[in-house]
């Protein structure tokens, strides 16, 4: 069940929130819209469902084009045959939980049977064999997220849509849910179109992750690809943390190629290098040495915190302060003098 | 040892101050209430003391007063039948629609509220009386062969649903505005269509709320008293309120009979309360919070000049013809005479009966607003801030009287003093009590709606810094419940000024006010100086409104 956007804009009073996007989300996994408010990504959730009507572009599910502005097609949300997660998980107050898991298959006419023995199925596929009759509003966040769960999957959707399913629940529980939606995912093989804010669940859960930047994809691919190879510095700095380091100095290595000098720390640069670059390095590719090792950025450490399975500490260097984590590091001091490597391709180049 | 003592102090102060509010609204609440269901079993005569049956089987059976019970159901019953009808309608027309001008709509559709019920039932019977009535005239001179009726049950009932309507969209347009979007929005994704959506999901979302409007407007109509009197008295088609009013007025008073029939009015507003409450059980699936939502819009297309329409002669109805025909009347000579001028307008007001009641309404409603108030902003602090045993018995207290039919309670206040060795009938105190008692309920709702919402972290990080607690009160809390106070205070103000469903039972020579000078004229029949007198009563009604509405953003909702 392939997502295909093409061109798909959209704006609310004159203020554009989308634009112009085309995109491809692949059938059968997990895609992750990942970016701050504001940024579009429920916006174009909202879109494919069919609870928003955008301002030009085409949306096709699975081949059939439910939205196109000319000739135009709009197919209403309830016979998109998709299934979204809300973020308030918008569990009907006046139902039952079995009336809420089998209201999409009442809307589709099935027999009472029929929708008696999937109902308690899906129930006890997400744990809640046993709660069936309780009344909704008798429900702890983490049940009725499983509730909005039960009834996304009971109706047998393709498409899955989770509005930032998992911010209303305390933390324990959301790494919790993350695992178990992921379990039932390699289960059940659906096409999830998946938003969040938060980038570590994204990282998490995600088969890609788009991230979003005022109403545009910036970039794309596999969590792994877009933490090791961010393409600009917002990437960079919005996934995980980076040392963005503005005044490298340009020189070329004994064989004539392009380097660039941070400190006595060389690192080789790309052939097709932009005219103004910055350098990346992730904190905790650093490698912390003693200040006499030859060939190293020395610095003083300002700032420690011990976080637990982890230390962060920062440096002051002549390349500015740089953000050290270490695990398992020896008692890290302020003032202590310390000097930092880093092996040359752990230093990202990106346009300025 | 000084801790200690300090610790004693308090705990002393705090049960003093306990048993002060508790004599209180004792005596403003519990024993008006009390002293009608003894007033009821006992025999008149302030000698003796005795149980009697005699006034239970009196109007047990006395067929005037099964025709009046029969009539209060069918009257009142009707006017919250058509309250709910309109009230829920515009609700949906203002919150759920793109209607144009919907905002300002709204606002204006809770004006009737603030015209006088007894002034409205005066403009409608100027409009539709038979033969006389502005509007009949009119459909006679361009050939209509039939007429409308509004001295009749349909007349009455029609009239006080238009008024009441505003209650039951108020309270159904806060619980739309309280509905998470996406519940309808989810049940869309789910596969029902629009109106599959609008039936399942959001009329039984919606149901409790038009409920209790319902009730709410069952509760006041069968309270009134001025409109159906104005609008019923011809015809002889008599309420329980009716009732009550001529039992007062016989000679000797038949306060067995009143007492009886209050018992009446306070059983029919709490037989609609237990309905509601079973129906309900466990079915309030909306808390209004303060966090709101946007609901979606539904665009009307076609259909949205109708909405507008609906909306346009709703207020033409309650609030601009009324407004017209009484300007027209007041500045005719007599009724309809044809003879114009201002200066009917001003031989009308210009009398010493006027200034004179008017002074007495301006300086009752003054102290009883202001002792409301007060008391008000002790009970909602006592209730909301503090956990000292017994407040949830003086917030029941408090509020109960809004359940109380307002002539009930009128009855009740006048029957605790009439025979009380203290001059307090007869003065403008009794009539101080009656408000103090019956509203104040208002005043707690207003004050503590806002100081729920005033984080106590306000209060505590003054006392941190420093301050005392009555200087945290003054300095902090008062300020910032300020508005609420006042909007409770201006909201009473102009009840106050209009009130006359209590006010015609307790009122005599030296505390006359000027609803009941309305009252009289009325009585007498002269309706061209009641059209200017009923004009003045509006204008105060509507300045306070729209100074309300715009100073202090509407809230209304607290009714």
């Amino acid at each position: 069940m392939l997502i295909e956007l093409e061109g798909l804009s959209k704006s609310f009073g004159g203020v554009a929130v989308l634009r112009s996007i085309t995109e491809t989300f692949a059938e059968a996994e997990i895609s992750v819209l990942l970016g701050a408010s504001g940024c579009g990504k429920t916006t174009l959730l909202r879109c494919v469902a069919g609870l928003e009507q955008p301002s030009a572009g085409r949306i096709a599910i699975d081949g059939r084009i439910v939205y196109r502005d000319r000739p135009p097609v709009w197919v209403p949300a309830e016979r998109r045959r998709i299934a979204m997660v809300f973020q308030s998980y918008a569990i009907w107050p006046h139902m039952t939980v079995f009336q809420n898991v089998s209201l999409p298959l009442r809307a589709a006419g099935l027999g009472k049977s029929e929708i008696a023995a999937r109902v308690t199925e899906v129930l006890n596929l997400v744990g809640l064999g046993d709660l069936g009759s309780r009344s909704a509003t008798q429900l702890s966040g983490g049940q009725q997220q499983r509730v909005a769960l039960a009834r996304c999957i009971v109706s047998e959707s393709p498409v899955i849509l989770m509005d930032e399913p998992l911010s209303n629940l305390d933390a324990k529980l959301r790494i919790a849910m993350r695992v178990e939606i992921g379990d039932l995912q390699r289960r059940l093989k659906r096409t999830i179109l998946f938003v969040t804010h938060d980038q570590e669940e994204a990282m998490s859960i995600a088969d890609t992750i788009y991230l979003f930047d005022k109403g545009q994809i910036v970039q794309k691919g596999a969590p792994k690809d877009l933490y090791e190879n961010p393409k600009t510095r917002y990437v960079a700095e919005f996934l995980g943390r980076a040392n963005i380091i503005a005044d490298g100095e340009r020189a070329t290595d004994g064989a004539g190629r392009p380097v660039v000098r941070v400190g006595d720390i060389t690192a080789s640069l790309p052939a097709d290098l932009p005219p103004a670059f910055l350098l990346c390095i992730r904190p905790e590719k650093w490698r912390t040495v003693s200040p006499e090792t030859p060939d190293v950025l020395r610095g003083r450490i300002t700032k420690v915190q011990y976080i637990g399975d982890r230390t962060e500490f920062w440096v002051d260097t002549p390349a500015g302060v740089m953000m050290v984590v270490e695990i398992s590091a020896p008692d890290r001091r302020p003032n202590d003098l310390v000097g930092l490597q880093v092996e040359p391709r752990d230093v990202k180049v990106l346009p300025a | 040892m000084k801790v200690l003592a300090t610790i004693a102090d308090r705990r002393v102060s705090s049960v003093l101050g306990m048993t002060l509010l508790a004599v209180i609204l004792g005596v403003l609440i519990a024993m008006p209430l009390g002293t009608i269901l003894l007033q009821a079993v006992t025999a008149a005569g302030d000698t003796a003391f005795s149980f009697t049956g005699e006034h239970v089987i009196k109007v047990l059976t006395g067929q005037v007063y099964w025709v009046a019970l029969l009539n209060t159901v069918i009257v009142c019953g009707g006017a919250a039948l058509v309250a709910t009808v309109l009230g829920t309608l515009f609700a949906w027309i203002f919150v759920r629609t793109d209607t144009f001008a919907r905002t300002v709509l709204e606002q204006i559709a809770q004006i009737p509220i603030f015209i006088p019920p007894f002034v409205g039932a005066v403009a409608w019977a100027l409009l539709f009386a038979p033969r006389v009535g502005a509007v009949n005239r009119i459909l006679k001179l361009i050939g209509v062969p039939f007429e409308l009726d509004i001295y009749t049950h349909t007349g009455m009932l029609s009239v006080m649903g238009l008024y009441l309507a505003p209650y039951v969209m108020m309270i159904v347009a806060a619980a739309m505005r309280s509905v998470d979007p996406s519940l309808e929005e989810a049940a869309q994704v789910a596969g029902l269509n629009r109106m599959q959506t609008a039936l399942r999901i959001t009329a039984p979302l919606l149901a409790p709320a038009i409920l209790s409007g319902t009730v709410l407007a069952f509760t006041i109509a069968v309270g009134l008293f001025g409109t159906p009197v104005v609008l019923g008295w011809s015809r002889q088609i008599l309420l329980l309120t009716s009732r009550i009013w001529i039992g007062t007025q016989a000679v000797p008073p038949e306060y067995g009979v009143t007492a009886v029939l209050s018992v009446y009015l306070i059983l029919l507003s709490a037989v609609a309360m237990a309905a509601q409450r079973y129906v309900l059980a466990g079915r309030s699936f909306i808390t209004i919070t303060g966090k709101g939502f946007r609901p979606r819009l539904i665009r009307l297309g076609p259909w949205a000049p109708l909405a507008l329409t609906l909306a346009l002669v709703y207020v033409v109805m309650t609030i601009i013809a009324p407004l017209l025909v009484l300007l027209a009347a007041a500045l005719s000579t007599y009724t309809w005479s044809g003879h114009y001028g201002i200066a009917n307008l001003r031989t009308a007001l210009d009398s010493e009966d006027v200034w004179l009641t008017m002074k007495n309404s301006i300086v009752i409603s003054i102290i009883a607003a202001t002792l409301a108030s007060m008391l008000g902003i002790v009970i909602s602090w006592v209730t909301v801030r503090t956990r000292t045993r017994g407040r949830r018995l003086l917030e029941y207290l408090v509020l109960l009287p809004i359940s109380i039919p307002g002539i009930a309670f009128g009855v009740g206040v006048m029957l605790v003093w009439v025979g009380a060795p203290v001059a307090v009938y007869g003065t403008t105190l009794i009539i101080m009590f009656a408000f103090i008692g019956r509203f104040t309920a208002y005043s707690v709702r207003s004050i503590s709606a806002s100081l729920v919402q005033l984080h106590p972290e306000l209060e505590e990080s003054a006392r941190v810094c420093g301050y005392g607690p009555l200087r945290t009160f003054a300095r902090i809390t008062f300020p910032l419940i300020l508005p609420s106070v006042i909007a409770g205070w201006l909201l009473l103000f102009s009840f106050f000024m209009t009130e006359l469903s209590m006010v015609i039972l307790l009122y005599s020579a030296s505390n006359r006010m000027f609803s009941v000078l309305s009252f009289e004229v009325w009585n007498v029949g002269d309706f061209s100086r009641l059209a200017a007198l009923s004009l003045l009563q509006t204008s105060i009604g509507l300045s306070l409104a729209i100074l309300l509405k715009t100073v202090f953003r509407s809230r209304t909702d607290i009714l």
